[in-house]
């Protein structure tokens, strides 16, 4: 396949398992918006009430940090360091990331299809939902990395768009002071129910297993600042609209626009927001399942077991379980604080342990992805020519007089 | 020539996705039983009463019916209203739609008219069934009257016909002036889950036109004109009836937007009416201290019996002195509300749920004999732009 070079050394096809951090920045998007936006604030809400946005901005603290951590070992390559030095600490933290990354996709798809099977396809058939819905998710999972980094770039600046055009039009009654007191709850339960919802924190450690290529911005610094930054106003300007009743809204993103002030005159808006709260789902669901195949890659050094794990584990959760909205409830019960404690301890753990191996081993990270070049350099021989009867008569005279230089050529400057 | 390898083809490009997405569609089109546009009724109005006796809901539906044909240059516009009762909301309007042969979808609902009966239930419980299930927008105007919701929704209005559509653009293109507040769905239910626990609503009574409409078959009989004035202030329990002017001054408080005149009588009978451009409320509480200050810039409008034969604009002393006066007046209004809100034991100002935000979790309950709330109010006359 032709490489083309786009710009500033830039190619558009780059190796697998890279990505440029543009591309980086636009799923590190969809990941926070498509769970952290749709019914969480709901569900969080429930508990927190008034101190709803100061949970999220707790909880975006420790999220930005383990996301901070998984970037640290992304850039420093410690994936292929730790694949390289065999540790074993590594396999087994893929091993737990694979697993918590298949609970997680497996908690979110129901917890995303619950909304819609609720309240948007009321006449259809629940199941046949799941399945529409999990189609694409696996397509692009298995697919890799780089599908999913394309198809993002695509689809942020549009779902970027529709966003900022329902906020700039936002019009109802609003009160800010409705996001205070900052402790509705005494500040030991305020702290003790925080790592309830930890399944929605974590959500980049995928990018534990991707090499990241650099253009000349920070786009995922960016992307970090942009996100968190567009999940809080959108939190404050739902706590300060709804105030309390914020927990009956099922799904914030959509919400918001049905406040949109052109509804009077083009009709409701909430199909804008719905398109995008579909398709971050589906974009961040399939990064999800496609971390889960990566880890279980390294664990097991095989993509079989995680790559059919996912698909079947929804498929079972959709038999045995009457409704996803039982499904998605049990995760942010007591499974709540399992998956907070397996997002933190992870990316730590990986990173702590790449920062060592780089210690240890020194040569080996000098050389990750570098080409192979053999040390010490081969010295220049001398041309051997002693017996193969070539200019025999000047044999003696010639090796005497042509002395070798330091690049394998003879020095045939005659003397005076 | 190089031999085309199909299977590999497939799945190198885009094809299997699309054959995949086509036969999803293919399936879905063929067990999806989403209903039609011509299968769903399109209410404009919805009323609830409850019947405390029999723990039942009586709930009425205002549905549009348009039909045209060939031979009709316009379509011909009908409003059908149906009411039935049934132990929850949801079981009324399914009676509802089998009594019309269409679904009911509130998706166009706008206005909700909840009896004072129905007030007193789980607003939570009585809203959420209709914005999930029946699609009714959050923005829905909420109101109540000395009728019950059926008979609001059936009396013919003079103006617009439907009692709904009037409603609508009456709140919607007057809203804060003259009583008139425009309290939506998800208001209510802000205010009603707040601290305060109360919330203010229009309280509607129909009156029959003293002169009904004419066309050319003679007079139409048995129209009704809404009276807005009036505003019903409620928490969970207790409600009370607030007069025209105590709603003027809380329409002004509450309202997102506020639009209109306002009205200052001297002493000496001169009236100065001036038109509202602009309005600001900011509510502050420190510690146990509420305070409201409201700064509202009008145009002079009008004024009678004040100046003989003198032209008189909005810098004139006289009208400034107006201005004071009435600000003044205001502020006492404001203050007999809140006297209204300690007497019957209705937040409807919000004043805890303001002491709230800055006490915090330590405020007690039912505590609103024990803050203090401090208004001002300050006009400035302007110019109209």
């Amino acid at each position: 396949m032709k490489n083309l070079k786009i710009r500033h050394g830039l190619y558009k096809n780059l190796p697998a398992g890279t990505v440029y951090n543009s591309q980086a920045g636009c799923v590190l998007f969809a990941l926070c918006i498509a769970f952290k936006l749709s019914s969480a604030p709901g569900v969080v809400s429930e508990t927190y009430g008034s101190s709803t946005l100061w949970a999220y901005l707790a909880m975006s603290a420790i999220e930005i940090g383990v996301t901070a951590a998984v970037f640290a070992f992304a850039r420093m390559q410690g994936d292929d360091l730790l694949r390289c030095s065999g540790s074993r600490l590594y396999r087994l933290c893929c091993g737990a990331a694979s697993i918590w990354l298949v609970l997680k996709g497996t908690f979110y798809f129901c917890y995303c299809v619950s909304y819609l099977a609720q309240e948007l396809f009321g006449g259809v058939e629940p199941a046949l939902l799941y399945l529409l819905f999990l189609a694409p998710i696996v397509y692009m999972g298995i697919k890799g990395s780089r599908s999913i980094a394309r198809t993002c770039e695509i689809f942020i600046p549009v779902v970027a768009a529709f966003i900022i055009f329902n906020l700039v039009f936002y019009d109802t009654t609003l009160d800010f002071g409705r996001n205070l007191p900052v402790f509705a709850l005494p500040p030991s339960r305020f702290f003790a129910n925080l790592p309830r919802y930890g399944l929605w924190l974590g959500d980049a450690l995928p990018f534990a297993f991707l090499r990241i290529k650099n253009k000349r911005l920070p786009y995922v610094s960016a992307s970090i600042a942009i996100s968190f930054g567009l999940v809080a106003i959108v939190i404050a300007l739902g706590v300060a609209t709804y105030g309390e009743a914020l927990k009956m809204v099922t799904d914030l993103l959509i919400h918001t626009a049905g406040f949109n002030q052109l509804t009077t005159d083009i009709g409701r808006m909430e199909w804008s927001n719905l398109f995008c709260a579909v398709s971050l789902a589906i974009l961040a669901l399939s990064f999800i399942y496609f971390g889960a195949i990566a880890a279980g890659e390294r664990a097991t050094r095989t993509r079989a077991p995680m790559a059919t794990l996912f698909p079947l584990a929804v498929i079972a959760v959709i038999a045995v379980v009457p409704s996803a909205q039982e499904a998605a409830e049990f995760a942010v019960r007591g499974m709540g604080y399992a998956l907070t404690a397996l997002a933190v301890i992870l990316p730590f753990a990986m990173l702590f342990d790449a920062v060592a191996t780089k210690r240890r081993l020194k040569g080996v990270y000098a050389s990750l992805g570098a080409e192979y070049i053999p040390y010490p350099l081969p010295s220049p021989t001398r041309p051997h020519s002693l017996a193969d009867n070539i200019m025999s008569d000047f044999k003696e005279s010639s090796q005497e007089s042509f002395p070798a230089l330091d690049n394998g050529t003879l020095d045939v400057t005659e003397e005076s | 020539m190089k031999k085309l390898n199909v299977v590999s083809y497939v799945k190198r490009t885009k094809w299997a996705v699309l054959l995949l997405a086509i036969a999803f569609l293919f399936l879905f089109g063929r067990v999806v039983k989403s209903p039609a546009l011509t299968k769903t009724a399109i209410v404009v109005g919805t009323g609830v009463d409850f019947d405390e006796q029999t723990k039942e809901f009586e709930v009425t539906t205002q549905t549009i019916i348009m039909a045209s044909s060939a031979s009709e240059s316009s379509a011909q516009t009908t409003y059908e209203t149906y009411t039935d009762r049934g132990k929850t909301i949801s079981g009324a309007l399914d009676r509802i739609s089998r009594k019309i042969g269409l679904t009911v979808s509130l998706a166009h609902c706008e206005v909700l008219f909840l009896s004072r009966t129905a007030l007193k239930l789980d607003h939570l419980q009585l809203i959420y069934p209709l914005t999930l299930m029946y699609a009714l927008r959050e923005q829905a105007i909420i109101v109540t009257g000395d009728k019950t919701p059926r008979e609001m929704l059936a009396v013919r209005i003079g103006s617009t016909v439907s009692a709904p559509f009037f409603l609508q653009s009456a709140l919607a293109n007057s809203e804060g002036t003259d009583g008139l507040i425009k309290t939506t769905a998800k208001d209510m239910l802000a205010s009603s889950m707040s601290r305060s626990q109360a919330t203010a609503i229009p309280y509607i009574t129909a009156v029959k036109m003293q002169d009904q409409p004419m066309d050319q078959q003679g007079e139409l009989k048995d129209n009704f004109e809404f009276d807005l004035s009036r505003t019903l202030a409620f928490d969970h329990d207790k409600s009370i009836v607030l007069d025209e002017e105590l709603s003027e001054i809380l329409a002004i408080y509450l309202s997102n937007d506020t639009r209109g005149s306002l009205n200052y009588t001297a002493k000496n009978g001169g009236t100065v009416e001036f038109k509202i451009l602009d309005k600001s409320v900011k509510t502050t509480a420190k510690g146990k201290n509420v305070s409201a200050k409201i700064e509202l810039s009008v145009n002079l409008l009008d004024i009678q019996f004040l100046s003989d034969g003198k032209v008189v604009t909005g810098a004139d002393s006289l009208v400034k002195e107006a201005a004071n006066a009435l600000a003044k007046e205001l502020t006492d209004k404001l203050n007999r509300l809140m006297r209204t809100a300690l007497e019957s034991d209705i937040d409807f100002l919000g004043v805890q749920a303001k002491a709230y935000q800055s006490v915090g979790r330590d405020l007690p309950e039912h505590c609103l004999d024990k803050l203090t709330f401090t208004p001002s109010v300050k006009l400035t006359v302007k110019e109209a732009a």
